[in-house]
């Protein structure tokens, strides 16, 4: 329970790299998963993305609700690979949410409602005339 | 005059805040018993009869804190536990202005919907006068 009002963002997402870290494993590798992105990332990682986010407590305390990107990248190949960056963002659904009422720790924080509300899929240009493949996971939250 | 933020209103049981409301109504009525009669030259009359008042609130459900929980509230009922001097508070949870009567706990609603905060309402019976504190 927040009993003034604070921010949340690095509480939520301290939690979700906490759970994906070293364990988003595809076919024997294990995949980075980044907070903010290196100068010269993986050509294949997580990144914990935008954190929207608003209050709506009661009147005795705040409650906090928004989404958060979970978003899989590979530009591993000239054409990027849809099919495992898709195999690797499974993976990271099963971490994130093993079973139905699966709400993981967020440090001095209560996460009371995590779940997923959409999947977008982008396919860009990125340097090298490599294409990119963004898969973008926006989850629902609601944390006190 | 300044306008109220409704976060400062509470509802007192004893001495007791109900905790984790969201949202507090007062209801006032007075019964209007008909009393037209054919000297009434075709409009209705009435007579101010009895006076009636009810708190409703609802509230996200929450088993913690120090006051009265929502737990408290249904064990209270269950127990058809005595009134208790209810306090419409329009100051915050000090109790100094607002309205006040003797009150019994009347309804009690607990949801729990899929991905979303379980949440809880009800209603407090007036018994007897309602008066500004």
């Amino acid at each position: 329970m927040s009993t003034a009002l604070v921010d949340i963002s690095y509480d939520l997402v301290d939690g979700i790299f906490d759970i994906l870290n070293g364990n988003v494993v595809y076919t024997g590798i294990t995949y980075p998963v980044y907070k903010s992105i290196p100068k010269t990332p993986s050509s294949v990682y997580v990144h914990i993305g935008d954190i929207l986010h608003g209050e709506d407590g009661t009147k005795d305390d705040f409650d906090y609700y928004g989404t958060v990107q979970v978003i899989v990248v590979d530009e591993s190949s000239q054409g990027g690979d849809k099919k495992k960056a898709q195999a690797i963002l499974g993976i990271v659904r099963g971490l994130l949410k093993p079973t139905k009422s699966t709400i993981f720790s967020c440090g001095s924080r209560t996460l009371v409602i995590f779940s997923l509300e959409s999947m977008i899929p982008v396919i860009e240009q990125a340097d090298q005339a490599i294409t990119r493949v963004r898969l973008i996971d926006t989850y629902n939250f609601i944390i006190e | 005059m300044a306008k109220l933020n409704g976060t400062l209103n509470a509802i007192i049981s004893g001495s007791d805040r109900l905790l984790h409301l969201s949202n507090a109504t007062l209801n006032v009525n007075v019964d209007l018993p008909d009393a037209t009669t054919k000297e009434s030259t075709g409009w209705a009359e009435h007579i101010n009869g009895c006076r009636d008042w009810e708190i409703t609130y609802d509230g996200k459900y929450d088993t913690t804190g120090s006051g009265l929980t929502p737990n408290e509230i249904l064990a209270a009922i269950i127990a058809r536990s005595a009134d208790t001097v209810i306090k419409f508070t329009t100051d915050g949870a000090t109790g100094a202005a607002g309205w006040t009567g003797n009150g019994t706990f009347r309804t009690f609603s607990l949801v729990g919907g899929q991905e979303t905060p379980a949440t809880f309402s009800g209603s407090i019976k007036g018994n007897g006068a309602l008066a500004a504190i």
